[in-house]
């Protein structure tokens, strides 16, 4: 067999270049720490690594806006927080202001507390953030969520909550609508308001009420009107708009059959349970109507009214009594209102929480598997490396050995 | 006495010569493809001394064979891997690619979303987007730049392989005019080196003539070299596609052939696999693109922007009067003037494959995907136009007559990215909230809540006029579990009343059979008689990012390949096609190159010089060259003995 001379050269030529291929591919592994330079080096790991890289950016977005939502939600807490602050504060001083040896001058000054109460309560519902965007203003962020226009405190946010995505298929609220939280209070005890005639002569007041069986109450405007009965006694007749008349029981519909007021009595029909007292005077009325919804700054201002408007009269008295306990029985829902927001927030902050949890622990497996697919082990690149060099270095030896037995060969002959 | 002289002088000359030829040996010792030439040694008749009876070639037609081939697979091989490592770069760089400008218009629309008035956010998003089509146009620029790269240099191989052939017939016609006799190995030694350096261009057979004369053919049997005729090897438009130059031949004066298909190794195959490999990744990318235009123009159309107005294309229309008019390309050698447009009508079942119409009569055709040359839909044309629709396309054939036996390349995708860019310029435009409000009235006393489920259709007369809802809607409780719709601007009753159960809630409308607006509304709670719900136009609530919530959808959503891929999943899929094409180039280049490796190596093991072998031979001849020199000598020195003896 002969061995041709181009054939040795290129037999070691083409194993040294192969040899320092190799030492140059894991050179660069080496420097990069990667396994992989290009895709091509292996395409089957380099999809999997880049769906990964994927996964991760996407859920670092969501981890980002679950970042915000949470300074945002924690913001909506310190806010309910203050709310329910202010609010009891604000029943303190309603409470106080029923007292009814004060002076005018002790209820103005209760008044202008309350004004002030009013205008913290109006701050946080007016709440910015840092780039001066309205929080409780739904998708209308632009303006303050509650202004006064007309003498009356009106909402001009949006209806609607603005979410954000914090995982594949979560939402948080990110802008609260401020009509929910402050704006939705029903007035009176929350089923129906209580009023007396406006030309009453007598002293009557009545209780906020009650609706005693939901089953059996028939929502409508009901008037209580105060006759002489048969009897010539002071009685009483209640007539639905819509129900006609409900007191004395029909067919017995004249004022003569009127059953006889007893002052501090309950009245009971249709469901509600109210209790009347004082002096009212034939002819005079109490009107009950099915609650209305108001936002808690006019109905705080209801307050403040009753207040500013000074009682000198017995009639003042009455009318301050059935203003008064109207106005607060109103602030009672408003209040009830902010305790279970504030609940609530808590628990969307610990589920806020455990999502941003969860979204931070995913990224930090992917980010584990992620490394145990695209970094080299070092020990066993360092090894492989120091083996191709010795080999390279034994090759080379070879080459040269070759050579050199090849020109003595030649200078024998 | 002159037998003496005669031995010697025989013996001296006929070592000469094989001193010579040694030393020939051993000075092409490396000359790629030097066949060594071995000295026979023949003896003298009638005690005549010695005599050289021939000086040979040690060459072997297999050996060659071999070796052409294996020139012709590496310089395939060699070519397919350095395309593709240097291509894949632009599809897979950590930091410039498509995936990545995907991830950053997720995270900056997500952004967005938190403050959807934000004009700052808006920009950014913009970008984004601006980024993505950016990246998009770069590999096709990319692509562009490498298919024209790919069509010089298959100028130059024709230039290159047309001289090889010119230098091959010339050495023919050496060889042919040659005296009986005369030394040839060196003309069939640099043709040799010729031949093996045309298979490194393409592949072809040879075979030697009755004259000792080198033929070469391709595959098929056309002829490239003939006796002392070569052909002359061009480049010629591709009939198909215009912007692919593909090799040619001419054989004297004769017609051009295309000849592509007759070739399967060597550097042209290898660019015409890789132009192959360009062409599927922009068809791929294509339909990517496609996919996202038509993903985000129809989302953005459903929302509102921040002037308050519906939103429009934020991409370029992929369905314009142009785009469609360029999806079919008729065949240069066409002889009839049928016209056609293609529009793009179903995105998930769209293929990235091409797909050729035949006319095999004037009135018949045929369509066939290219992918799998399948026919995917034939039929007679009928009174025009005549609409195709098939794999998400649908292809109308609008005007003038084929010519049977014309063709048209119908490509749905491959100049898509072209047209992707943005259509907008002003970020407010675009449509982040939802053109509908639906709130519950706030004097209402039941807790019934009401949410926008979406828009179904956004052409609905609902949308016909700015800025409104024709009309404005109301949903109007008459009892707690029946409601009616009413026309909020003329109180009319519209439908109802429809009874309503407020233990599961319900989607209010469109209620089958019943008005539909275009929009899907849902209401869950306990609703009290006389409660009412306003569906109204979205004009002023700039905060409201409920369109962006459903654009980021958009990226889960799996929109191409029938339901099967997201936009990552899709650029991952061609992306990583091209990096395993890049890996199977690096494993066949490194088999080829052993197999050339082999081929040489055989090839020497018959025709190479061994240095070792030629100095003993040398030594050899030099020694017997003295020796014979001492014959003569001897001859001499008997001769003077007897004239000396003659003298004395």
């Amino acid at each position: 067999m002969r061995v041709p001379t181009m054939t040795q050269f290129t037999n070691q030529l083409q194993t040294i270049t192969q040899q320092n291929l190799t030492i140059s591919s894991l050179q660069q592994q080496i420097s990069s720490q990667k396994k992989i330079q290009n895709a091509s080096d292996d395409p089957v790991l380099a999809s999997q690594i880049k769906s990964i890289n994927d996964y991760i950016s996407s859920l670092q977005s969501y981890t980002n806006n679950g970042v915000l939502a949470q300074n945002r939600s924690s913001l909506f807490e310190t806010s309910l927080q203050s709310c329910v602050n202010v609010m009891s504060k604000v029943t303190e001083l309603s409470q106080a202001g029923k007292t009814e040896t004060l002076s005018n001058a002790d209820r103005a000054n209760l008044a202008s507390q309350l004004s002030g109460s009013l205008s913290r309560l109006l701050n946080v519902a007016n709440t910015t953030d840092g780039n001066g965007e309205a929080i409780f203003a739904g998708y209308n962020t632009s303006s303050p969520a509650f202004v006064q226009k007309s003498g009356s405190y009106q909402y001009q946010g949006g209806l609607d909550q603005v979410n954000i995505s914090i995982g594949p298929n979560t939402t948080t609220v990110y802008n609260d609508s401020g009509f929910n939280l402050f704006g939705n209070i029903a007035t009176g005890n929350g089923a129906f308001t209580v009023k007396a005639g406006l030309t009453n002569t007598g002293t009557a007041y009545t209780s906020p009420g009650s609706v005693v069986s939901n089953a059996s109450y028939v929502p409508d405007t009901y008037t209580i009107s105060f006759v002489t009965n048969g009897s010539g006694q002071l009685g009483y007749q209640v007539t639905g708009a819509n129900s006609g008349q409900v007191i004395p029981t029909p067919p017995a519909t004249s004022p003569a059959n009127a059953p006889a007021y007893v002052a501090g009595s309950d009245l009971t029909f249709n469901g509600i349970s109210l209790n009347v007292n004082g002096a009212p005077n034939s002819g005079d009325t109490m009107t009950i109507a099915p609650s209305s919804k108001d936002n808690i700054f006019n109905l705080i201002q209801n307050v403040i009214n009753v207040l500013n408007k000074p009682v000198d009269s017995s009639q003042d008295i009455a009318s301050f009594r059935q203003n008064m306990s109207q106005a607060c029985s109103a602030l009672a829902s408003g209040s009830q209102n902010f305790r279970s927001r504030l609940s609530d927030s808590g628990v969307r902050a610990a589920s806020l929480q455990t999502e941003l949890d969860q979204n931070t622990e995913n990224v930090k497996q992917q980010n584990i598997i992620l490394g145990s697919l695209s970094d080299i082990d070092p020990y066993e690149v360092i090894s492989k490396f120091t083996q191709q060099t010795q080999a390279l270095q034994l090759t080379q030896q070879v080459y040269m050995k070759i050579q050199q037995s090849l020109s003595e060969f030649l200078k024998m002959t | 006495m002159n037998g003496i002289y005669n031995i010697g002088l025989s013996s001296l000359v006929a070592y000469q010569e094989a001193i010579n030829t040694t030393s020939q040996n051993i000075a092409n010792a490396t000359t790629p493809y030097y066949c060594r030439k071995s000295v026979n040694f023949a003896e003298g008749l009638f005690n005549n001394g010695v005599n050289i009876s021939d000086v040979s070639r040690i060459y072997s037609l297999s050996a060659s064979q071999a070796v052409m081939k294996s020139n012709s697979d590496f310089a395939k091989a060699d070519t397919m891997l350095n395309s593709l490592k240097s291509f894949e770069p632009l599809l897979d760089n950590d930091s410039n690619n498509v995936s990545k400008y995907l991830n950053d218009t997720i995270s900056s629309l997500q952004q967005l979303n938190v403050d959807a008035s934000s004009l700052q956010g808006r920009s950014l998003f913009f970008n984004s987007l601006k980024n993505l089509s950016g990246q998009f146009g770069a590999v096709q620029n990319e692509i562009s730049r490498q298919l024209s790269t790919a069509n010089s240099a298959l100028k130059t191989y024709a230039g290159d392989t047309t001289q090889i052939l010119q230098g091959i017939a010339s050495i023919n016609k050496q060889i042919a005019g040659a005296t009986v006799g005369e030394d040839l190995s060196a003309l069939l030694d640099q043709q040799e080196q010729q031949v093996q350096k045309l298979a490194t261009y393409f592949d072809f057979t040879t075979s030697v003539d009755s004259q000792g004369l080198l033929s070469i053919s391709l595959s098929n049997g056309l002829p490239l070299v003939k006796g002392i005729t070569a052909s002359t090897v061009n480049t010629a438009v591709d009939p198909q596609n215009s912007t692919n130059q593909n090799l040619v031949i001419n054989l004297g004066n004769g017609p051009s052939v295309p000849i592509d298909n007759y070739i399967t190794s060597g550097q042209a195959a290898g660019v015409v696999s890789f132009r192959n490999t360009l062409a599927q990744t922009a068809r791929d990318m294509g339909r990517l693109s496609l996919a996202i235009t038509n993903a985000f123009n129809l989302q953005n159309k459903q929302g509102v922007d921040l002037n308050g107005n519906l939103g429009g294309d934020i991409f370029n229309d992929m369905n314009s009067g142009t785009m469609i008019n360029t999806r079919a390309i008729a065949n240069q050698a066409n002889k009839g003037n049928a016209g056609m447009t293609v529009t793009i009508s179903d995105m998930s079942q769209l293929t990235s494959s091409d797909y050729q119409l035949q006319f095999d009569t004037s009135s018949h055709y045929i369509l066939t995907r290219s992918s799998d040359n399948s026919v995917v839909s034939s039929g007679n044309l009928g009174t025009l136009p005549c609409n195709v629709s098939v794999d998400g396309m649908s292809l109308s054939i609008n005007t003038g007559t084929p010519t049977a036996g014309d063709q048209f390349t119908i490509s749905p995708t491959a100049n898509a990215i072209n047209n992707m860019g943005l259509s907008i310029t002003d970020p407010k435009l675009l449509a982040l909230a939802s053109p509908v409000i639906a709130n519950a009235n706030t004097q209402n006393t039941g807790d019934g809540t009401i949410n926008l489920v979406g828009i179904t259709d956004i052409t609905n007369s609902t949308f016909s006029v700015p800025k409104q809802l024709s009309p404005p809607l109301q949903v109007k409780f008459i009892t707690p579990t029946s409601y009616q719709l009413i026309n909020a601007n003329t109180q009319a009753v519209m439908e109802g009343p429809i009874t309503y159960n407020p233990t599961d809630g319900a989607n209010l409308f469109p209620t089958p059979g019943g008005y539909n607006p275009g929009f899907q509304v849902s209401l869950s709670g306990v609703v009290a008689a006389g409660d009412t719900f306003n569906l109204s136009y979205n004009a002023n609530s700039t905060n409201d990012n409920r369109n962006g919530l459903q654009l980021i959808g958009l990226f889960q959503q799996n929109t191409l390949d029938k339901g099967t891929l997201n936009f990552q999943q899709a650029y991952r899929m061609l992306s990583g096609d091209v990096s395993t094409q890049a890996n199977s180039a690096q494993i066949q280049y490194d088999s080829a190159n052993n197999l050339q490796q082999q081929a040489q190596n055989n090839f020497n093991q018959v025709s190479g010089v061994s240095l070792e072998e030629e100095s003993i031979n040398l030594a050899n001849y030099q020694q017997a060259y003295q020796a014979s020199a001492q014959i003569l000598q001897t001859a001499k020195t008997v001769f003077e003995t007897i004239m000396g003896m003659l003298r004395s």
